[in-house]
């Protein structure tokens, strides 16, 4: 047992970095930008994602010939974490900057880094994530669409489905199996490319989901062609790039910080500052968050010097999850404010719509009956 | 994860893993264990230099205390720890006694640990008020003595910081024992931790150890730099609540043999249940983040999760 979140402290650009994005945020809020809300991170506007490159916001830890900014990725830690806890509508260049970009910066020709980085940069290109099948979920390894060689490149057949905002996106970074399944070997024989959304062949369906919202998506590929510099790493290595990839996926702030407006607007509601049970339910959010804060820190430290994390992501993502899923819950059972108070409305409308929302924070990215199992693997129990 | 990231830390966890353990956690002193820490001097770490000491050593005291709540030795270090802290700051040189700090619940709620045997130091302290009153009675019972701290904030960090590693190292002493445990007892013909049900409960638990240790890491060194508020309050509340978590785990791990008397696993989560009360539990902790959440209002809260902008 080595869990590693070892104690770091932000280098001191990043308070200046913080100090711009809420700035930024700020003159948003008055223009009208944004509306806050949980999980903003689910919410796709390119406008706000455009005002976001334009800032210097996007694809900071990255080679300034791209547009970056070559920062540390504790300083992109205090931009996204801002950004999130302001609820702030990010979904347009959140997966690009998270965990496309630097999957092609690692395993991408130079050439796709030209084509796809400076635009990622500018907030302008955005990307999805195209793991889950309709056969396909926690068990990744079954997946069933495929690509065939084909001179100059390969040809993409199969589906992919719950991809947020696969319906709005311009690429995809997607699994696909370049060999025959292999019962013996069920990890080999998989590939990841990046798929041009807009090529022919490719057909997309937005689904509504309970919220009464259209963020995922169900994406067909009926004989998609995708040239050679489109493939990430060396065929039939994509098991590897793509549990590489969910290191980053699973790592960041929104695992825990998507509820974090509605704490906002629970304060803002007016709630009765004397009754012990509201101090210590809001104490106890702020204990769980501040500590969960502290390992995510850890594993941007981890990540930034070349480690590994991916037992301490699935370890804080499971953690953030149900800490995401009890917030709400126990919000709910305080009776914080007089329920028929005007300024209390935006705080019950944002309960509600986040306790049905909520019930996704333990479907996406990985479930917890995933998670634990690879804790218990990263324990020395399987 | 025995290196505690601190030389003094180390050295502690060395001299504790070579004492046997005599006992269970809590009832008789480990004479043995306690002379060779303060033939070390470990008791009056956070004494000023001149006085054997190493000053205000929040990052070390707190690893030595996860080394000391580790193994589940009988020795009030913590106490001790804390103690010669406070004594020193009111000008107080005291013999190495054991000593036993009586902490005022905030409350008036009395200290689950208020009686001291004889010989020991009795250190009661009432901190959570502007300034921290202590009032000492000498081990042999001979001289009594109070006085005022100041700096209460500081005073009540330490408390929590020192509570929270105590806890974090018990927590790490039990699962470990735990997934030990889950690889040799077999049932059904296979250890009971290749069953997915105890996989997942040893997860969960070891998820409450590693916030727990994150936010331990964190508070001393915040305390280190003089920031009382809120960083220790949040690892005292962490550790308080995922310390019941994880006993509950432990338990149903170790099955009837954790249960008995003879097995040391009782050692660990003994001192989880005592020291997610004393020094204020986890809803005293998570009182004192709540007032200052309503304090900082939604303009201001992100800020108190972040601690600090160096943090």
């Amino acid at each position: 047992m080595n869990l590693a979140f070892d104690w770091v402290a932000l280098p001191p650009a990043a308070r200046a970095l913080r100090a711009d994005v809420r700035g930024f945020l700020k003159s948003q809020l008055a223009s009208g930008g944004f509306v806050p809300r949980c999980s903003g991170w689910t919410a796709f506007d390119r406008p706000f994602s455009r005002a976001c490159g334009e800032a210097g916001f996007i694809g900071l830890t990255w080679p300034r010939r791209w547009g970056g900014q070559a920062r540390s990725t504790l300083e992109r830690y205090v931009v996204v974490e801002e950004l999130l806890a302001a609820g702030a509508p990010v979904a347009a260049h959140w997966i690009a900057d998270r965990q496309s970009g630097p999957q092609i910066l690692r395993h991408g020709s130079e050439a796709l880094q030209a084509e796809v980085l400076p635009g990622i940069v500018r907030g302008e290109v955005a990307f999805v994530i195209g793991m889950s099948e309709p056969d396909s979920g926690s068990d990744l390894a079954s997946i069933r669409s495929k690509a065939t060689r084909e001179p100059g490149g390969w040809r993409l057949e199969g589906r992919k489905i719950w991809t947020t905002a696969g319906h709005l996106a311009d690429f995809m970074i997607g699994l696909f199996r370049t060999e025959p399944a292999d019962p013996q070997r069920r990890h080999a024989g998989m590939t990841q490319f990046v798929v041009n959304l807009a090529a022919p062949g490719v057909s997309r369906r937005p689904i509504m989901n309970i919220t009464g919202r259209e963020e995922f998506s169900e994406i067909t590929f009926d004989g998609v062609f995708v040239p050679d510099a489109h493939v990430l790493g060396e065929p039939g290595d994509g098991w590897r790039l793509v549990t590489g990839e969910l290191a980053f996926e699973r790592s960041g702030p929104e695992r825990f910080l998507s509820v974090f407006p509605l704490l906002v607007e629970c304060l803002r509601a007016g709630p009765r500052t004397d009754a012990a049970a509201v101090q210590a339910e809001l104490g106890r959010s702020v204990a769980h968050l501040a500590a969960l804060r502290r390992m995510a820190l850890s594993v941007a430290a981890t990540l930034d010097a070349g480690g590994d994390p991916a037992t301490e992501a699935a370890l804080l993502k499971d953690l953030g999850n149900a800490l995401g899923r009890e917030i709400p819950e126990r919000l709910r059972m305080l009776q914080l404010t007089d329920p028929g108070a005007a300024r209390a409305m935006p705080f019950r409308e944002m309960l509600a719509d986040t306790v049905v929302d909520a019930t996704s924070y333990t479907l996406r990215g990985g479930t917890p009956e995933v998670l634990r199992g690879m804790i218990a693997r990263g324990l020395g129990l399987r | 994860m025995s290196d505690t990231g601190s030389m003094i830390g180390d050295a502690v966890e060395r001299m504790l893993a070579a004492s046997a353990a005599h006992g269970a956690a809590g009832e008789a002193l480990d004479a043995d264990a306690w002379r060779t820490l303060v033939e070390a001097g470990v008791p009056r770490l956070l004494r000023p230099e001149a006085q054997g000491g190493a000053g205000d050593a929040f990052r070390d005291a707190a690893a030595v205390l996860r080394a000391a709540g580790r193994h589940g030795t009988s020795v009030p270090l913590a106490d001790a720890l804390v103690g010669h802290a406070l004594l020193a700051r009111g000008g107080i040189e005291a013999d190495d006694s054991p000593l036993r700090l009586v902490v005022d619940g905030p409350d008036g709620a009395p200290d689950p640990q208020s009686g001291a045997p004889a010989g020991w130091h009795v250190l009661v302290l009432a901190p959570w008020g502007d300034a921290a009153r202590c009032d000492w009675r000498d081990a042999n019972g001979a001289a009594t003595r109070s006085f005022l701290i100041d700096d209460a904030p500081l005073v009540r960090g330490l408390l929590a910081v020192a509570g929270a590693a105590v806890l974090t190292g018990a927590m790490q002493r039990a699962l470990e024992q735990s997934i030990e445990w889950a690889g040799v007892r077999r049932q059904f013909g296979r250890p009971i931790g290749a069953f997915q049900a105890v996989q997942h409960g040893l997860a969960v638990a070891a998820e409450e150890l590693a916030a727990s240790h994150a936010a331990l890491d964190w508070a001393a060194a915040a305390l280190q730099d003089g920031r009382a508020m809120p960083a220790p309050a949040v690892a005292k509340a962490r550790a308080a609540e995922a310390a019941g978590k994880v006993a509950a785990v432990v338990h149903q791990v170790h099955g009837a043999i954790g249960f008995t008397a003879e097995h040391p696993l009782h050692r660990s989560t003994r001192l989880l249940w005592r020291w997610r009360d004393r020094w204020g539990d986890e809803s005293h902790w998570c009182g004192v983040l709540g007032r200052e959440a309503l304090a900082a209002g939604p303009d201001g809260l992100f800020d108190l999760v972040i601690g600090d902008p160096r943090d």
